[in-house]
């Protein structure tokens, strides 16, 4: 247990751990933590991250704040990409709805240009970063750092193979199998999504840690960032127009009122509505850090 | 001692119990959850206490000593000190006026 809290005690941001981490590990080992004292790791890293003080957080530079910052929105990212993959699902059956909704239309157009715009902010902010890392990984032979930055492609991998086998062998209503029986088959993928996008938040973060870009760089992925989190608003505003809207509409026939696994498509687009406004609250706090990390010292 | 019947979350909050326990000396983070545990009942997770001492710590109310070896002691300060006694003057106020009422509500019954 006292390894395991060591481990999220890794997911404190940089400035706290520069500032408590050793005390923490020492109590750690004076009195190994159970499961609530784990949990309160858990939390006390999140909480650290939506609420830093002043105290730790005037230890770091400018730099090491656009970096956080950027790890920061690239993982929200990814978790409003999931939310995204849970809409696309969804709707998969929806067209003929589309067709006479004009306003489910114009939310699924936004959605998927936001995602298109999020991508493109993606590549030119993320990438430089991703090539200095992979430059540094492969000169230096740091296996390590290799898989870090492979860790979201192999997670998105084995999330997609566990979501096909999972929706090839899962029963419908309509087979004769209890409801109870059926609804229970998302859990295991909500618990897959959950730990892909754990991966896919801690990945990034721990290649910011490992790598130190150049400032420049990190400015430019700060500057990225404001652009994101305007796709992010708009993918999410997307969301909760579409499930707003369908939510008051009559599906039309041959429209699937179930989705995946036989869940209601309503209920399944409320909870998708979920994660995408935890990515987009908390990305819209680190695109503020990150803006206000990459103009100092230029005004 | 608190039990885990009492449903009011501020008397558990844990700045409350840290400052609490600082008014008693200066402590490490192992040393607090040994305190608070004897005093309130409570065990403070690690992530808990030091959340806690993250915001104390910035609001100025207690500040940390110098280290020793990997344990940190904090003291209390004479800012926290007067918001601790303004907080537990408040929380006995409260406390005299219910059980008055409540012997005076027993006695009338």
């Amino acid at each position: 247990m006292s390894r395991l809290g060591g481990l999220f005690v890794a997911l404190y941001p940089e400035p706290w751990r520069a500032r408590y981490e050793e005390e923490v590990r020492g109590l750690l080992e004076d009195d190994p933590p159970g499961p609530r004292g784990l949990l309160s790791l858990l939390w006390g890293a999140l909480d650290a991250h939506v609420r830093p003080q002043r105290s730790w957080r005037s230890n770091a530079t400018p730099a090491t704040r656009m970096r956080m910052s950027v790890g920061a929105l690239f993982a929200c990212w990814l978790l409003l990409s999931v939310a995204g993959m849970g809409f696309v699902k969804v709707t998969e059956g929806l067209s003929p709805v589309e067709a006479s909704h004009p306003l489910l239309r114009v939310a699924h157009v936004a959605i998927g240009a936001g995602a298109v715009l999020g991508a493109l902010t993606i590549a030119v902010g993320g990438l430089p970063l991703v090539w200095q890392a992979l430059v540094r990984a492969v000169r230096k032979r740091e296996a390590r750092l290799i898989l870090l930055l492979c860790s979201p492609v192999l997670a998105a991998a084995l999330l997609a193979g566990f979501t096909l086998t999972l929706g090839a062998i899962a029963p419908s209503r309509h087979e004769g199998f209890p409801a109870s029986f059926v609804l229970a088959f998302p859990v295991p993928l909500m618990l897959a999504g959950l730990a892909f996008t754990l991966v896919c938040g801690l990945a990034p973060k721990a290649v910011m840690r490992r790598t130190v870009p150049d400032e420049r760089t990190l400015r430019r992925a700060c500057l990225a960032g404001l652009v994101l989190t305007a796709a992010m608003t708009v993918v999410t505003a997307g969301l909760a127009l579409y499930a707003a809207d369908l939510w008051g509409s009559s599906l039309s026939a041959g429209a699937p009122a179930s989705g995946p696994f036989g869940a209601s498509v309503r209920l399944t687009l409320c909870l998708d509505l979920i994660p995408a406004a935890l990515a987009l609250g908390t990305g819209l706090v680190a695109a503020r850090r990150a803006l206000r990390a990459a103009t100092i010292g230029v005004f | 001692m608190a039990s885990k019947e009492d449903g009011l979350g501020r008397w558990s909050d844990p700045g409350l119990l840290v400052l609490s326990s600082l008014a008693g000396g200066e402590k490490h983070g192992y040393a607090m959850v040994g305190d608070i545990q004897e005093m309130a009942g409570v065990h403070l997770g690690p992530g808990t206490l030091y959340g806690a001492l993250a915001r104390l710590e910035a609001q100025g109310l207690i500040e940390a000593t110098a280290a020793e070896g990997r344990r940190r002691p904090y003291r209390i300060t004479a800012d926290g000190a007067r918001m601790l006694e303004g907080q537990l003057q408040r929380m006995s106020s409260v406390a005299d006026t219910g059980l008055s009422r409540l012997r005076a509500a027993e006695s009338s019954a």
